[in-house]
């Protein structure tokens, strides 16, 4: 970890398409900082007030005004970090952050590492481990509804949730390490909890998981295949999207061989567009390769584009491709609908079908809307769970140790060797958490039952 | 005088000590008030339970004498959790009070090159932060370049029974309030806990017949592989009765004579040793408490009612033991009172139980917030152990936590310090399934035999011992239950839940298999093999990530990214591996990877 008496700047808003952004630094320089690359516009001073925003111009480093805007300080341990703040309320142009920033680091502030403001934080016991990752997500999350998302966690919905667990296991753990330390207290016997309790728990992890599962996409962008026979306009589809040429596009079928893969947002929300060989019968071993790559691409991504020319009209390779990669198609598009209808027919009436042209761009909005109406479709509602990496591993980790547990018990072992497995699973809990549980383990049996001679 | 080790307290923990010291060829001195008390059980006449059982056991591996005391002088013996697995069985037992005193007492007396000396410590004498000596109450000084402080309760002890107060650390005897000055003098941190103990009642003022009986095992097995014969002493019958709502309503109506809840006494006494009023406040909806009505021993005209620790004023602890089924005109010989008490915070010493600011000072039982026989017999061991180390010139003596409860202990101890006084329990070990009883041989005994504490035909039989459970678990694995067909090998059906390895022996041609020390080893390794495999894997893993070494004059204060707090409590514990900060009480994820990290760089650097 990076030392924590250096003072930090860097963007505290997510990089990209706001009318704002928010130049934020942290440690002791901050305030003396502040006082060189802001000059306030009236008599009061944002070091002098703290917590009060205050408008003034920014100046890059030769003291050039760059930007109009408002500037605050926060005196530790009243600020985010816990440490001096101070944050710059700049417009959202390159330009003017860069230089700014660029000021702020002549003046002796260090980049901030992602994620050191929250680390800092934490540090400083200002925030809890699992509030500072959602804050983190939420700094690096690129559009807007995956921030509204990111906000289940930082409310708390996540902490409850691993919260109930942990207590369940906890009290599951405190009733059978009291009879087995207490054999002879008849109050140490109690109720036996039932041993369905671990596969109960085990059940809710895996739905958690499930649940969280569903929520990946939202993080990570979806992944959309072009997919298609060869010739059929999948790659000027694919420009035609991105708005730019990226893919190679030759009257010739079988142009494109290789996987391109291509980051776009498409209202507000992050999608990754996947174009593909066209896909037919090929003696070339080279185009071949290509072909089982963009089915295997095809069949990796969360949706399908399905493309036919209307040219050529849907043929018998149309039909077959439909039936080997219609389970999650996204659309069914018919291309060049700016030429004549050829041979071939029509699609079976069940499949709902789009008409566009990259050359003419008709129909692209309308594909835009249907594909960002079937995204947010793949959503599981409020019950998204939206867990980070280390979040999942953990869940994970605590749903082996019960099925160990089970194991155990259907062994034949006691509780005592199941407990082996429910220590772990509490364990990878409480990591989730960022907390330790073996004291309050005694606190729980000493509370809950009249234990000694 | 001049003694190369001087023992305070003669006690279950300085017993242990002074013996490992004279055993190890060191002219040692045993200073205590009252040379009949030595190894006295103060509390309750038994020895032994879960996790505590084990304890014994692996003190008896290392060459300890608690094991043998308690198999000569037991009138009781019965296997806790008896129907659950080997790790969590415990072994117990009732111990003749008298003679378990006198057994100990007379086994000390054999020991050439120690001496015990009659007397009050009311003062540690030390120079350049090292131990020189002990200053006895009547001016004697005592040089020596190591103390071993067992103390019990006696420091700064005060007695309770309703309102009055009395000075002494137990019933009849003296308190030590100026050592306990001294002490203080040192810079040890000192913090104030409490115990308590139940009245004795007339054994023929006791009408058994209206209680429960509760017999002991019919074949019980002893705490030592080297007791034999065993049992030695004939085996009574224990009885149980229980509290009753007129008990309760008596507390309830004369709870504000108790120092207890009157606020005469601070310390912090031990939740699962509660006081009758304790439960009866704490517990409101039960109605009634076991009592154990345990024998004293075969001679003795007392019983010893366990479950109704006390420290109410007399009168009312004759209603107490009136409202009793089968004590309703009992008299009662000795009343009930609770201690409060000093103890060093044991986070002063480190894992050698030594004072980290006084060198050649070591502590070991109630002094340094530990509870129970059991506990304080192997902190003594311990600490008498390191010291004679030290005293020989040889590097300090360690265990690791998945190798003993000891070790485990010890750890707890040193690392998280004490709220309340410690006991042993089996969840407070990470892999306690490794630790059961039946391997405590095979895990500690080359220690013992290492330190010398183990004679040669005892060192023969605990090998002999492993060399057959060895031999018939190799031919378990290789043996099929049947040579024709598909057939699983014996182990595979031995491991199977309801078979024994009793069923079996037959198909064994090895003889050893009768013999209960074997047969319950062998059947334990091989039900357990899944586990003890799997915990055996996890507890390297722990060990590994655990293991990374601290190097001893290593600046945490000077450390950027650790909170003043932790830094400073890092400063004072000053572990020696990251396993152990990490364990420290307050530590953090964040702060552990700064200490990590911080770690490699200087590894890097060097
Ligand atoms: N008129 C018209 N021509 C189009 C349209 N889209 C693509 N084309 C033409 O169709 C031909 C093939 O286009 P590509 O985009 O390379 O087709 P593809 O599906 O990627 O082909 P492969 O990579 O070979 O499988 C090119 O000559 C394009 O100019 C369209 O909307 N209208
Ligand atoms: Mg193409």
């Amino acid at each position: 970890m990076p030392d924590t008496t250096a003072t930090i700047v860097a963007e505290a808003t997510p990089p990209g398409r706001g009318g704002l952004a928010v130049l934020r630094l942290s440690g002791e320089k901050s305030a003396e900082i502040l006082r060189r690359i802001f000059s306030p516009a009236g008599k009061a001073a944002p070091w002098d007030s703290p917590r009060h925003l205050t408008f003034g111009e920014f100046l890059d480093l030769d003291g050039a005004a760059v930007d109009r805007g408002l500037a605050v300080y926060f005196a530790a341990p009243a600020s985010f970090t816990g440490e001096d703040v101070a944050e710059c309320h700049l417009h959202c142009s390159p330009a003017v952050i860069h230089a700014v920033k660029q000021a702020c680091m002549a003046l002796g502030a260090r980049p901030a590492l992602p994620g050191e403001f929250s680390y800092r934080a934490v540090l400083n016991g200002r925030m809890g481990a699992l509030e500072a990752e959602a804050a983190n997500e939420m700094a690096s999350f690129e559009t807007a509804l995956q921030a509204k998302t990111a906000g289940i966690a930082v409310a708390g919905g996540l902490q409850a949730r691993l919260e109930a667990l942990r207590e369940r296991l906890l009290e599951l753990s405190a009733a059978w390490e009291a009879r087995i330390e207490f054999p002879e207290e008849s109050y140490a016997q109690g109720k036996m909890p039932a041993r369905e309790e671990v596969a109960a728990i085990a059940a809710e992890i895996r739905g958690m998981l499930a649940r969280s599962n569903s929520s990946r996409p939202l993080r990570r962008g979806w992944r959309i295949a072009i997919c298609g026979a060869p010739n059929v306009g999948k790659s000027s589809l694919f420009n035609a999207i991105l708005q730019r040429e990226r893919a190679l596009v030759t009257p010739h079928p079988g142009t494109t061989r290789d996987v391109l893969e291509e980051t776009v947002d498409i209202h507000g929300l992050p999608v990754i567009l996947l174009d593909t060989a066209g896909i037919r019968e090929s003696d070339d071993p080279v185009e071949r390769l290509g072909v089982e790559k963009g089915i295997e691409a095809a069949r990796g991504a969360d949706g399908v584009l399905l493309l036919y020319s209307k040219a050529s009209g849907w043929r018998a390779e149309e039909k077959d491709l439909a039936a080997v990669l219609g389970g999650n198609l996204v659309g069914l598009v018919e291309t060049k609908c700016d030429l004549a209808a050829g041979g071939g027919g029509l699609p079976p009436p069940g499949l709902e079908r789009l008409s566009v042209s990259s050359l003419t761009g008709e129909g692209l909005s309308a594909l835009m809307d249907r594909i960002a109406h079937w995204a947010l479709g793949t959503l599981p509602g409020e019950a998204a769970l939206l867990l980070n990496e280390r979040q999942r591993e953990a869940l994970q980790r605590a749903g082996e140790g019960l099925a160990e547990a089970e194991a155990y018990l259907a062994l034949g072992n006691t509780e005592e060797v199941a407990l082996a497995g429910i220590g772990k699973a509490s364990e990878a809990i409480d990591e989730a958490l960022g907390l330790k549980s073996r004291e309050e383990l005694y606190d729980l049996i000493f509370s809950r039952f009249c234990i000694g001679k | 005088m001049r003694y190369d080790g001087v023992v305070v307290g003669g006690g279950h923990a300085g017993v242990e000590a002074a013996r490992v010291l004279a055993l190890r060829g060191l002219a040692t001195a045993l200073v205590t008030a009252n040379r009949r008390a030595i190894g006295r059980m103060s509390c309750n006449p038994s020895i032994g339970g879960v996790a505590k059982g084990h304890l014994v056991r692996e003190i008896d591996a290392l060459g300890g004498l608690m094991a043998k005391a308690a198999d000569a002088t037991g009138i009781q013996f019965r296997l806790l959790n008896a129907s659950k697995g080997p790790a969590v069985q415990g072994l117990r037992c009732q111990s003749d009070r008298e003679l378990y005193e006198k057994w100990v007492q007379a086994s000390l007396g054999a020991l050439a090159g120690l001496e015990i000396v009659e007397g009050e410590v009311a003062r540690l004498e030390v120079a350049a932060g090292r131990v020189a000596g002990v200053r006895l109450a009547g001016g004697a000084l005592i040089e020596t370049r190591a103390v071993i402080l067992a103390a019990g309760t006696f420091l700064g002890g005060v007695l309770y029974v309703g309102d009055e107060r009395t000075l002494g650390g137990r019933t009849g005897e003296f308190s030590a309030g100026a050592l306990s000055e001294s002490l203080k003098e040192l810079g040890l941190p000192l913090i104030r806990l409490k115990t308590g103990t139940p009245c004795r009642i007339e054994k023929d003022s006791v009408r058994f017949e209206t209680m429960e009986k509760q017999e002991g095992d019919s074949r019980p097995e002893p705490f030592s592989l080297q007791s034999n014969p065993f049992p030695v002493l004939p085996q009574v019958v224990c009885h149980l009765t229980r509290t009753t709502s007129k008990t309760a309503e008596i507390i309830r109506a004369n709870i504000h004579r108790s120092p207890l809840y009157g606020g005469a006494i601070t310390g912090v006494g031990p939740r699962y040793c509660p006081s009758i009023e304790d439960k009866v406040v704490k517990f409101p909806h039960h109605e009634t408490h076991q009592v154990f009505i345990e024998p004293e021993g075969l001679q003795s005209h007392l019983i010893y009612p366990n479950g109704i620790s006390t420290s109410l004023p007399f009168d009312v602890q004759d209603q107490i033991v009136h409202s009793i089924p089968g004590l309703e005109e009992a008299r009662i010989a000795q009343y009930g009172y609770a201690v409060e008490y000093d103890a060093v915070d044991p986070t002063a010493v480190d894992h050698s139980l030594e004072c980290r600011a006084v060198s050649g000072l070591y502590l070991a039982g109630q002094v340094l917030g530990t509870t129970g026989y059991e506990e304080a017999a192997g902190l003594g061991l311990y600490a008498g152990y390191n010291a004679s180390r030290a005293l020989r010139g040889e590097a300090p003596f360690r265990l690791e936590r998945d190798e003993a409860y000891l070790a485990v202990m010890v750890d707890d101890l040193v690392t998280r310090g004490v709220l309340e006084p410690y006991r042993l329990f089996t969840s407070r070990a990470e892999q306690r399934l490794l630790l059961d009883r039946h391997t405590a041989y095979k895990r500690l005994a080359r220690h013992g035999e290492q330190a010398g504490l183990l004679s040669s035909p005892e060192r023969e039989k605990i090998s002999s011992r492993e060399t057959s459970v060895i031999k018939i678990l190799a031919f378990l694995a290789s043996t099929k239950l049947r040579s024709t067909g598909e057939a699983p090998t014996l182990a595979a059906f031995l491991a199977r839940p309801n078979v024994t390895a009793r069923e079996i022996s037959e198909l064994v041609p090895f003889a050893e298999l009768n013999d209960p020390w074997v047969r319950l080893y062998v059947e334990s390794e091989v039900k357990g093999a899944g586990y003890k495999q799997r915990q055996k894997m996890e507890a390297e893993k722990l060990a590994a990530a655990g293991s990374v070494a601290i190097p001893r004059d290593f600046g945490f204060a000077s450390l950027p990214g650790l909170s003043r707090e932790i830094a400073s409590r890092l400063e004072q514990l000053r572990p020696e591996t990251i396993g152990q900060a990490e364990r420290i009480p307050g530590m953090t994820p964040a702060a552990l990877t700064v200490l990590r990290v911080a770690l490699a760089r200087k590894r890097g650097r060097s």
